[in-house]
């Protein structure tokens, strides 16, 4: 499932993402690659949502305590 | 004897009084609990392991130290559902899923500990989706209409307290997992403040969202169990070292004074159900008798949080899942091995892109409560309730917009995972269909008293939370 509002990745592509699959040593059945490949594209695609609020400035949030318990 | 139909339908806060006063005994109430799984799971499904023998051993002991004078607090005696991706020492644990199928942990979940200490009943492991991931379908029913969604992935806890086969419940809420099962079974659920309630023990969905939680009957039997499961793990990195306070102690003081916010452009956006509209508006309206103050206000980042939860949750989830995927791939569900599969596919700077605009609706959100002083602010739970569930994918029906149900259920609790702020759902009427409603209520960081507050005051003036489903077999 993904949350795509933006439109579809068009550079995204079956063969591409069989691809990139197999590099990633996941086993995707056939059956299943062009619903992947359509959830894919959204989920690319649904960063644009995200990049159109002014990032600039703003950190991740990543939490690093350096400091030990007993 | 007392009817076991009137032991079933007492709150956690009634039966625990009973109890004190030598009313009831633990064996009378851990058995109607039996009695009435037994009723009603060929209906309703809520469990995947019925834990009858060791439940009643520990009813044995808990009305053994109450007759000896050992008090342990309201919860001792108290049939307790708990989710099946929670760890319970010798007790099968699944998560939902064929995966784990015969797994049996060694240890106990710290919140399955917490309970135990407080001498809590486990009636049983209550159904859950797959990993809690919430995209298959399992074959929990909800009474209140047993063809449409009972919730998720929560599901079996929802459903087990709305037909009184348990007193209480534990589930876990990453994007909505409390809250929207709450809402659609009549009943309250509480996503806590992050940190506040450790996740040691529990699978992981996606660690810096997930959240374990009380659902229950009342509003007071939320902070009763809340009392007990909360506070510092040090197993769990993500606990938070805050002091409890008493939940119940403002339980009380009513919402005179109290400043409530309502976003209405997002939060009653046009793809809110006319009757969730009217019944939130009830509320707010209510609330406002009651002498708070409704601040209306807006928050235009939380256009960005279901991109945004899906982005670091998908991340997160299929991090956990690498290895498992690969060695037993073809015994999860589908759907389930989709969605882990597109998040492997996902670049790392998806993620850190993810975290960029989680802090900045985080940084937004409590500015607002800040600038305007809120102390809450006020929402449905879900924007329409719940759907037939061979509608759930399809675009909605019931008004002209371009959303799934399930698209839907999720864009008014994502917010609350993002920022770690607590978030409780509470019931708020019917639909004409019969069909339960609930409102939201989101909360200062590690503030879950007020909401307690908000929501027993609204309770108090209302029956909703006492009317049950028929159980039709």
């Amino acid at each position: 499932m993904s949350y795509g509002r933006s439109k579809a990745n068009e550079s995204v592509d079956v063969d591409k993402v069989r691809w990139l699959a197999e590099s990633l040593g996941l086993d995707v059945a056939p059956e299943e690659l062009d619903a992947l490949t359509v959830s894919l594209s959204n989920q690319l695609s649904s960063l644009e949502v995200l990049e159109q609020f002014n990032l600039k400035n703003v950190s991740p949030i990543l939490k690093m305590d350096a400091r030990w318990y007993d | 004897m007392t009817d076991k139909n009137e032991l079933i339908n007492l709150s956690v806060s009634q039966a625990s009084d009973w109890l004190a006063a030598g009313r009831v005994t633990a064996i009378e109430l851990t058995q109607a609990t039996l009695d009435r799984i037994e009723k009603t799971e060929s209906v309703v499904h809520a469990y995947a392991t019925v834990t009858a023998e060791s439940a009643l051993e520990a009813a044995q002991q808990a009305d053994s130290e109450i007759s000896a004078g050992k008090y342990r607090g309201p919860l001792q005696g108290i049939p307790i559902g708990i989710k099946d991706i929670i760890y319970t020492k010798d007790i099968p644990t699944e998560g939902g899923s064929k995966v784990l199928e015969g797994f049996v942990p060694d240890y106990d979940a710290t919140v399955v500990t917490k309970l135990a200490d407080a001498g809590a009943i486990m009636i049983g492991k209550t159904v859950c989706h797959e990993f809690a991931y919430g995209v298959n379908e399992p074959p929990t029913r909800s009474p209140w209409e047993i063809n449409s969604y009972p919730g998720g992935s929560s599901t079996g806890s929802g459903v087990a307290v709305t037909v009184r086969s348990a007193f209480g419940a534990i589930g876990t809420d990453t994007g909505g997992s409390i809250r929207i099962p709450a809402s659609i079974n009549n009943i309250v659920g509480l996503k806590p403040t992050y940190g506040r309630v450790s996740t040691y023990g529990v699978m992981p969905l996606s660690w810096s969202l997930d959240h374990v939680g009380p659902m229950t009957r009342t509003v007071k039997d939320s902070a009763l169990m809340m009392q007990v499961i909360s506070g510092l793990d040090r197993n769990d990195s993500n606990s938070a070292d805050v002091a409890v306070p008493d939940f119940t102690a403002s339980l009380e003081d009513g919402v005179r004074g109290l400043r409530v916010g309502i976003d209405r452009e997002y939060f009653l956006y046009p793809g809110v159900n006319d009757e969730v509209r009217s019944a939130t508006e009830a509320v707010i309206n209510e609330l406002a008798e009651m002498g708070a103050e409704i601040i209306e206000v807006r928050l235009p980042e939380l256009e960005l949080t279901p991109e945004t939860l899906f982005t670091v949750m998908m991340a997160e989830a299929s991090t956990y899942h690498r290895q498992q995927l690969r060695e037993y791939g073809d015994k999860y569900d589908p759907a389930t091995r989709a969605t882990i599969q597109l998040g492997e596919l996902l670049p790392a700077t998806h993620y850190i892109t993810g975290l960029r605009a989680r802090e900045l609706f985080r940084n937004a959100s409590m500015n607002l409560f800040k600038s305007q002083r809120l102390n809450a602010m006020i929402s449905p739970t879900m924007p329409l309730p719940t759907a037939l569930l061979t509608e759930l994918h399809n675009p909605r029906t019931d008004m002209d917009i371009d959303e799934t149900p399930m698209i839907s259920y999720i864009h008014h609790t994502f917010s609350a995972n993002l920022c770690g702020q607590p978030a409780i759902s509470a019931p708020c009427g019917f639909t004409s269909q019969g069909l339960p409603i609930g409102y939201q209520l989101l909360g200062r960081p590690f503030d879950e008293a007020t909401l307690f507050r908000i929501a027993y005051a609204y309770e108090q003036a209302h029956d909703w939370h006492t009317r049950q489903a028929e159980i039709k077999h």
